[in-house]
């Protein structure tokens, strides 16, 4: 599968920016997400019900597609790892605060997992193959295995595919106290959302070839550059912060990294790679794409 | 190549094994009752498709050691083992499994949220480890030792359903050899309210096509199928249950939960499925519909099974009345239903059918009947404008 085409939206200054290798800033607990104005996307009507993950479904799906110059796509694969969190936390608060009755159920609309993809097909009239993965650090993972299933069986020339999450303060504190329950560190949440383009033919927007995808375990090969949640190469996740998806966000820094050829800056130092080798390790899930330059 | 399915699993409110769940198909006996084990307020008035078996009879059953698992893993696990015993498969690197879930495992999680918003009380914390959908997934696997490939797919109520169109599609471009397929949801509070917010909940058994329908009925269940392609099977002298041969999932883009007036979605659903599986709408012997219940499902469904088969319709019923709607694992305890009617030659009645909905020239399938059987189209449509469908087929 060809990739090309890609967008991101996270606490980097990524959203539309073709080279966003050289304005990286590290993250701390105070950092927020660099967001687009939403309203080129999506109605301001639809808008203020939305949360933030279907924000970013909607825009980072919209705008991926006008950079692979297509009006759609012939499928939509979205990897998330925990969905649309706020949505979900703020209808379990009303059904204990007010005592399983009367409640609105706009939350819960929203609240499936699937409703990224969804409404993403919803706002694209997209009436093609809408499917929403939803495994761990390894959604993204799947959602480019379906992809590339779709593709390999002749039912998808173009997949748009999605990693998505939000964080919320109310998620961060749950999760700073579960991982307190059994002495694990709680990384640095982040949260975003990247989309991207995958072709079975190469197209003008094409930028590298998917020729490895390893949904269980590290990929030994040589590579030019590794990014990684980890120490095994450059770590990404001080950029984009820790969360189910976050590989998301490496994996639109390999392809910014291919256009970018040579970048030396005070975090990383490449020049012109032609295979990159993005990994995610969390949880017990580890994963690996392997990218070859066009 | 042919996708043979060589083992199916279930359990749902009418049955712990897929023969307790054809007994009662066959009975006409419903499943849908007053709850006994959902902690909610809404047992009091509602009526759910419940799993007679406790938590802790499941962990039993299954020998599962570990205490942090949710009811959703526990189903889960409970009809895998029986779909992998009888297709008599070893468990090994080529093996996968997609699973299917909406709510994961939020019914432990439940466990954690009453004390912590009624009083801020963070004691049952842990409980959390296991609320991602995908943690019940990886739960599973790791008790059957599957390691190759492992998935949760969670597209509302038609998820089970794609899942068995990825393992097919896993299958045939040599990813895998023998591929788990399903889904799993277990009752818990957050469904049961949602789905009353939506006031599409009926207080007495669901209604399915009939024209005085008041909404759906909730249940729970799990329901896994072995796949593997036909030449598989054969070389290793397993019996074939059926075959899946066709399978689309298309996109309503209409309404996050609505269904389109004119089923679009279902309509691109079920006609591209057919169109996989080489086979015209003459040629399908039976619709076990998605027919929930509620007055939007039916009605669009009914007008997009129109659309696809005009006058000349297949009988039709949906099986809901029996197991209530049981959200990401519908289309897999469907798909066991639908096997089980290619097996059996049987069509299961569609229960508690009054009036014909207006517009209709057709009426449900009302009683047991023998007929022989040789494919099945199942519809599984979800929010999120999801709408799949999956055929059945003889071996």
């Amino acid at each position: 599968m060809y990739l090309g085409a890609a967008t991101c939206i996270s606490f980097q200054d990524t959203f539309g920016n073709e080279n966003p290798w050289n304005s990286l800033v590290e993250i701390n607990g105070e950092t927020q997400l660099v967001q687009p104005d939403y309203k080129e996307f999506v109605s301001p009507a639809a808008l203020r019900r939305m949360s933030s993950v279907l924000k970013m479904g909607a825009a980072g799906g919209k705008l991926c597609l006008d950079k692979a110059g297509l009006e759609n796509a012939d499928a939509i694969t979205v990897g998330t790892g925990l969905g649309c969190v706020r949505d979900t936390l703020k209808f379990l608060k009303a059904v204990y605060e007010d005592g399983e009755g009367g409640l609105s159920p706009t939350a819960f609309i929203q609240s499936t997992h699937n409703s990224i993809a969804g409404q993403l097909a919803l706002m694209l009239g997209n009436h093609g193959y809408n499917m929403t993965h939803v495994q761990g650090g390894l959604s993204l993972g799947y959602a480019l295995s379906d992809a590339e299933l779709l593709i390999g069986e002749g039912d998808a020339e173009t997949v748009l595919v999605g990693a998505v999450d939000e964080k919320t303060d109310e998620l961060v504190e749950l999760l700073s106290e579960l991982t307190g329950t059994v002495s694990y560190k709680l990384p640095e949440v982040g949260e975003g959302g990247a989309f991207f383009l995958g072709s079975k033919e190469k197209l003008n927007s094409s930028v590298a070839k998917m020729v490895g995808l390893n949904l269980s375990g590290k990929l030994e090969v040589d590579a030019d550059l590794v990014l990684s949640n980890t120490d095994v190469g450059f770590n990404y996740t001080q950029f984009s912060g820790e969360h189910f998806t976050s590989v998301g966000f490496g994996l639109f820094m390999a392809l910014k990294a291919f256009e970018a050829g040579k970048v030396d800056n005070r975090h990383v130092s490449f020049d012109h790679p032609t295979r990159i080798l993005v990994h995610h390790k969390l949880l017990g899930q580890e994963m690996s794409i392997l990218l070859e330059k066009l | 190549m042919e996708i043979a399915i060589t083992g199916i699993g279930a359990i749902s409110a009418i049955g712990n094994d897929v023969q307790e769940n054809l007994r009662s198909l066959l009975a006409k006996e419903t499943g849908i009752g007053k709850a006994k084990l959902l902690s909610s307020k809404l047992t009091e008035t509602h009526l759910f498709g419940e799993v007679k078996l406790s938590n802790e009879q499941l962990r039993a059953g299954l020998n599962w050691k570990d205490d942090a698992v949710s009811r959703t893993t526990l189903l889960s696990a409970w009809a895998m083992k029986e779909a992998i015993e009888q297709s008599g498969i070893v468990i090994d690197n080529l093996v996968g499994l997609v699973s299917s879930t909406s709510v994961g495992g939020m019914d432990r999680s439940e466990g954690f949220f009453e004390p912590y918003y009624t009083e801020q009380d963070f004691a049952n914390v842990f409980m959390l480890g296991t609320h991602d959908c995908g943690t019940c997934t990886k739960q599973a696997a790791a008790h059957f030792g599957i390691t190759a490939y492992a998935t949760t797919i969670s597209t509302a109520c038609s998820s089970a359903a794609n899942a068995i169109a990825m393992g097919a599609r896993l299958l045939r471009q040599g990813k895998l050899k023998r591929v788990i397929v399903g889904g799993t949801d277990a009752l818990c509070r957050f469904t049961a309210n949602g789905f009353n917010s939506l006031m599409i909940l009926d207080t007495e058994w669901c209604k399915p096509f009939s024209a005085n329908r008041a909404g759906l009925n909730l249940g729970e269940a799990a329901a896994y199928l072995v796949l593997e392609s036909r030449e598989e099977a054969e070389a290793r002298g397993a019996e074939i249950h059926g075959l899946v041969t066709g399978w689309a999932n298309t996109n309503d883009a209409y309404h996050q939960t609505a269904s389109s007036p004119d089923g679009n979605g279902a309509f691109m659903a079920m006609s591209q499925a057919l169109e996989k599986a080489g086979l015209n709408s003459s040629d399908i012997s039976y619709i076990n519909a998605h027919g929930t219940g509620t007055q939007n499902n039916d009605q669009s469904e009914s007008i997009s099974i129109h659309r696809v088969f005009g006058a000349q319709k297949p009988p039709i019923s949906s099986t809901k009345a029996y197991t209530g709607h049981t959200l990401a694992a519908a289309g897999a305890i469907e798909a066991i239903y639908s096997v089980l009617a290619l097996q059996e030659n049987k069509l299961f009645p569609n229960l508690n059918y009054q009036d014909p909905i207006e517009d209709n020239d057709w009426k449900p399938q009302l009683e047991v009947e023998s007929a022989e059987i040789k494919h099945v189209l199942s519809n599984s449509f979800g929010f999120g404008g999801n709408n799949s469908t999956v055929i059945f087929s003889k071996a």
